[in-house]
């Protein structure tokens, strides 16, 4: 009895244990579970809808030639043609205009998936963006409308759009999952792991501090009949909107239908959210913490300068390669671009859009940089445009996906994520404005975009994203989250023999150290920032604190400072990719003067201004001390003029350089003796023998000059302020004469003790960045940088451009020649903007000490192989560049 | 008695365990983040932050920065322990608007058709040893070709100076060879 009674005792005990068991895992199973979305405004009178149809339309899936499978189809084709029997669903029920919600779960440490995130509205779609359109209204419930009618258009601009936020959002949560839960964590992510708190999983930089919990919607105009969107469409990052406009097919003219509709081929509308996307990768980890709320940095990174840059040609080709992700086909723009007017492009070799000899076979693909220049419409002619040079990343990245399937047995949406992944991975840490660049930095040191005060300066000017920087990253990741841990069928051999193919293995090792300095002088305070210990070395993660420790959340490789050597490149794999020395970039035998063309025309300065406005940068050229009234247009420098300086450089290897890029930005190359606010001193140092001691140089070491910060040079307001006395330092020095002596001097001294120039009678007085060492002779700030895309062997610049169409000419019939004012020379992007004072003397000589560097360099990342990159304090010198010095008179 | 006293230890144990990791679980409450309105003029501050403050988030951030109404976007100079002591390079004035439309107007030249300007955030940007007064705003702008292009750009809040622009539109047309 008393044993029945243990055993009813254990029993009602083991019950009571399981009930609170129980009760815990109900309470854990609660606490775990997903939570729906909350509908509201449910329809109150169902007898007047179609309950089959509710929420739903009928739709086309993809563009008319695609359907069709025709070759060709006339302009006036019937959209109805192609239009699905099944109704889809277009926006959730709650839905009374065309808005949809964003759904993101964020993997945790261990608590799994978290709940659902929800950003309501984050999309919406209207017919145009004029002041007067009003969001459409469902039809009964329904959006189902006749086809053609801007309704429809709107209603099928909403179901492509929301397709591609939910493969989106698909992805992001992928993307976490791998580096901060799932992965092999052997490299510290860049994608930040408070991505739901931060908030940016979705568009946060139209938010400003007062709307700081706010994101951005994203709109999508779905038929814009302007002139603006006349063959084109935009991603839009002030409005966060993208437009799509309209074709202007052959025959068009004004008042005939607008027929041909972008919103008709849904790969162009993928290609532009593929924009919007790559935009929201670079800005993952651009938020600060202000008490306890994430909050949008000032500025953000965008994945456009204006004119040709390589960023932009990637970003074409990166947003060309979204719409293969949804897809899966291997061109884009068939109906819109293609059927009518040039636009369609490949995004394999294979695509009979090539020219011969363009194939999948290895030294057969569209490789950096030799087809930069490479036009699909006419092989024949060089052209320099973003679209043009972007081919080479497109057709990697699609060439990734297919070795992922064909290595990894991954399917299409498997593959596109892990790419997606490496994507979201490299542009995080390029793009991050903090410069923290990842969760993970326990340093306190910036390791990428030098500094939070200069990161914008480092971001769009000094380092921008190459094609380099980008590849390098890319193969970075690809070996830490792919090789190493979702498929070691995909091996870092392989990796880099299909960057290869590509002319994409430009650099000799990973990185994946990391780099920063300790202070300004690299040879004794270079550190790797990450301490690359072997995987199985585990150090606690820094982020998830007690709980990711506790249970394992591990990250084998922590950003501490400690030295370590980065993963090499297999120099056996480097076949196609070919690195030139920076000697190779040169001036015209003849020397510099006749490497530069100067338009000093007074149409000129104001075209150019217009120009650069409407690129999205505004210059601010001297008022009343120079401008256009005193241009002369006799090819030469003269007093008060506005000048467009081309370098015309000269590449002397046997191989094509591209990337080239021109700085005539501050660096620091002068010495500060005196930090006065009243009687700042400073010398030139002596590089590369110029100027020479003897005439007032001085050897600088980089402790004694370059900025930690990313300071510059410029006149402080208030005179209880110095000078910072490590600075970047406008680029023009002018040369003295006294006493059978010459020397080089700041233009300060020279204005003050020569001239005897006031501040109010220098160039930029008044401007924020108002520096008298730049009182006579001023790059414009905005126009300050030149891109070359591409110089082939032995030729210069304008040759590389022109010299085909010349060649062309030489035999073509007088018919076929191509007149020479339709031969295109050097585009807006190759020219800097110089002004002169207007008090200056006739005969004054100048040097300007411009800083080049092109993307396939072997001598400018590095001090000697095998050695460590340079750090981005590094970059405010000269090392990672060619100097140029670039010398004139100022003539009458 | 011991094994009763066991399983009830374990018992509480678990109920206390769950309750701290309940407790630390970040996200156990759905979020919801309501879209902005369309014009940004027109917004308002959020009533509710756009996630629950978690624990510990005070300690972790300092507040925000603010130099009278406009919040400070950066870190302080060195030497400088209160932003209420920064030195200022400018003065706001009213007239940076007009300052700016006005160059807008000039640079765009003959060939400029239309052009706005709206006016996002006011702050104050660090400025070397000093603090500057700034205005972020939208630019947009059309020619008489049918170029369009709009952008950020951060203003100074005196002069109307153009210190820095970002974010212009990414168009697909191409340019033209010839």
């Amino acid at each position: 009895m008393k044993a029945a009674r243990m055993q009813l005792h254990q029993l009602r005990l083991i019950k009571g244990t399981l009930s609170g068991v129980s009760f815990v895992v109900l309470l854990m199973l609660a606490g775990c579970n997903p939570t729906q979305l909350q509908t509201a405004g449910v329809r109150t009178d169902p007898n007047v809808v179609n309950e089959s149809l509710l929420g739903k339309a009928y739709v086309y899936e993809d563009d008319p030639i695609n359907t069709t499978g025709k070759s060709s189809l006339p302009s006036n084709f019937n959209i109805s043609k192609i239009v699905g029997k099944t109704p889809q669903s277009i926006v959730p029920l709650s839905k009374t205009t065309l808005t949809n919600d964003c759904l993101f779960q964020q993997e945790q440490y261990i608590f799994g998936t978290s709940s659902t995130l929800s950003f309501v509205d984050c999309l919406r779609v209207l017919s145009s963006d004029a002041p007067s359109v009003v969001p459409l209204q469902s039809n009964a419930g329904n959006w189902v409308f006749a086809p053609g009618t801007t309704e429809f258009y709107q209603v099928q601009a909403m179901y492509q759009a929301n397709k591609v936020v939910e493969r989106m959002m698909g992805s992001m949560q992928f993307i976490h999952q791998q580096l901060h839960v799932s992965g092999s964590k052997s490299l510290p992510p860049a994608v930040p792991y408070e991505l739901a708190n931060m908030g940016t999983w979705w568009f946060k930089y139209l938010a400003s501090k007062s709307q700081m919990t706010k994101a951005a919607q994203l709109t999508v105009y779905s038929s814009i009949t302007d002139e603006t969107v006349r063959n084109n469409a935009f991603y839009e990052p002030s409005s966060n909107s993208v437009k799509l406009g309209w074709t202007a097919y052959p025959g068009y003219t004004a008042g005939k239908p607008f027929s041909v509709l972008m919103v008709q081929d849904p790969s162009i509308l993928y290609h532009e959210m593929g924009h919007a996307f790559m935009t929201l990768f670079l800005n993952m980890r651009n938020a600060e913490k202000n008490g306890s709320v994430w909050e949008p940095l000032k500025y953000q990174a965008f994945p456009y300068y204006g004119f040709y840059s390589e960023l932009g040609a990637m970003g074409e080709g990166i947003a060309d390669y979204f719409a293969y992700a949804m897809t899966a086909r291997p061109s884009l723009g068939d109906w819109a671009f293609g059927n009518f007017v040039s636009g369609r492009r490949p995004l394999t070799e294979d695509s009979d859009l090539h020219a011969p000899g363009i194939s999948s076979a290895v030294d057969e693909r569209v490789s950096y940089p030799d087809y930069l220049l490479y036009d699909i419409a006419e092989p024949r002619f060089p052209f320099e445009e973003v679209h043009v040079a972007s081919l080479f990343t497109s057709h990697y990245l699609v060439a990734l996906t297919d070795s992922l399937k064909n290595e990894c047995f991954m399917d299409h949406d498997t593959a596109v994520n892990h790419v997606m992944l490496v994507l979201a991975e490299s542009f995080s840490f390029l793009g991050d404005l903090t410069g923290k660049g990842s969760d993970y930095n326990g340093t306190a040191k910036s390791i990428v975009n030098l500094h939070p005060n200069a990161a914008y300066d480092w971001y769009y000017s000094v380092r921008q994203v190459t094609a380099r920087r980008w590849s390098q990253a890319m193969a970075r990741n690809i070996y830490h989250f792919i090789s190493r841990d979702a498929c070691s069928n995909f091996t870092k051999e392989k990796s880099e023999k299909l960057l290869d193919m590509y002319g994409l293995l430009l650099f000799r090792h990973y990185d994946d150290n990391g780099t920063f300095s300790t202070s300004s002088s690299d040879s004794t305070t270079r550190q790797d920032s990450f301490a690359m210990v072997s995987p199985n070395g585990l150090q606690n993660s820094t982020v998830g604190g007690f709980f990711s420790s506790m249970f394992g959340s591990y990250f084998a490789n922590t950003i501490t400072g400690n030295k370590a050597a980065p993963t090499t490149v297999d120099e056996v794999n480097r076949v196609k990719s070919v690195l030139v020395p920076k000697a190779a970039l040169d001036f015209k035998t003849a020397g510099a003067f006749s490497t530069i063309f100067i338009d000093d025309s007074q149409s000129f300065g104001q075209a150019i201004a217009s120009n650069v406005l409407f690129q999205g940068r505004v210059i601010s050229p001297t008022v009343g001390i120079a401008g256009p009234e005193y241009n002369n247009s006799n090819n030469r420098i003269s007093p008060g003029e506005i000048v467009g300086i081309g370098l015309d450089m000269v590449n002397r290897a046997n191989v094509p350089i591209g990337g080239v890029t021109i700085l005539a930005t501050p660096w620091a190359h002068m010495k500060v003796n005196s930090t006065s606010f009243a009687s700042p001193q400073t010398q030139p140092c002596s590089i590369n023998g110029f100027p020479s001691l003897s005439e007032g140089a001085v050897t600088c070491a980089d402790a004694d000059i370059l900025p930690t910060d990313g300071a510059r040079f410029k006149k402080p307001t208030s005179s209880s302020s110095t000078y910072p006395a490590k600075a970047l330092h406008p680029v023009c020095l002018v040369q003295t004469s006294s006493n059978n002596e010459t020397r080089w001097v700041s233009q300060d001294f020279y204005r003050k003790n020569v001239l005897m120039l006031e501040d109010q009678k220098c160039l930029g007085f008044g401007t924020p960045d108002f520096s008298p060492a730049e009182c006579l002779a001023r790059f414009v700030p905005g126009m300050e940088m030149a891109f070359m895309a591409k110089i082939d062997p032995q030729l210069s610049y304008i040759e590389t451009l022109t010299k085909p169409y010349n060649d062309f000419n030489l035999t073509a019939a007088d018919a076929d020649k191509i007149p020479p004012n339709q031969i295109p020379g050097p585009a807006s992007s190759s020219v800097l903007l110089l002004e002169m004072n207007k008090w200056i003397q006739p005969g004054t000589t100048f040097t300007c000490r411009l800083r080049a560097q092109f993307t396939n360099c072997s001598d400018c990342f590095e001090s000697a192989a095998g050695q460590d990159e340079f750090t981005d304090i590094e970059y405010g010198g000269h090392k990672p560049f060619k100097v140029l010095d670039l010398s004139f008179v100022v003539l009458e | 008695m011991n094994r009763r006293y066991l399983l009830r230890t374990i018992l509480i144990l678990g109920i206390v365990i769950t309750s701290v990791m309940l407790w630390f679980r970040p996200h156990s409450v759905p979020t919801v983040v309501e879209a902005p309105q369309t014009e940004p003029e027109a917004q308002k501050p959020p009533e509710t932050p756009e996630k629950p403050i978690q624990r510990g988030d005070e300690a972790i951030s300092p507040a925000p920065l603010k130099k009278g109404t406009r919040p400070f976007y950066g870190s302080l100079p060195q030497g400088v322990q209160n932003i209420r002591e920064l030195p200022m390079a400018n003065r706001p004035s009213t007239v940076w608007r007009k300052k700016l439309e006005t160059h807008i107007k000039r640079i765009g030249g003959p060939n400029l058709k239309s052009y706005s300007v709206t006016p996002e955030e006011s702050y104050v940007v660090p400025d070397g040893q000093e603090g500057r007064y700034v205005e972020r705003v939208v630019v947009k702008i059309t020619g008489k070709k049918g170029e369009y292009t709009s952008f950020f750009a951060e203003v100074d809040s005196e002069t109307g100076h153009v210190i820095k622009s970002w974010g212009a539109a990414i168009p697909e047309k191409r340019s033209h060879r010839h």
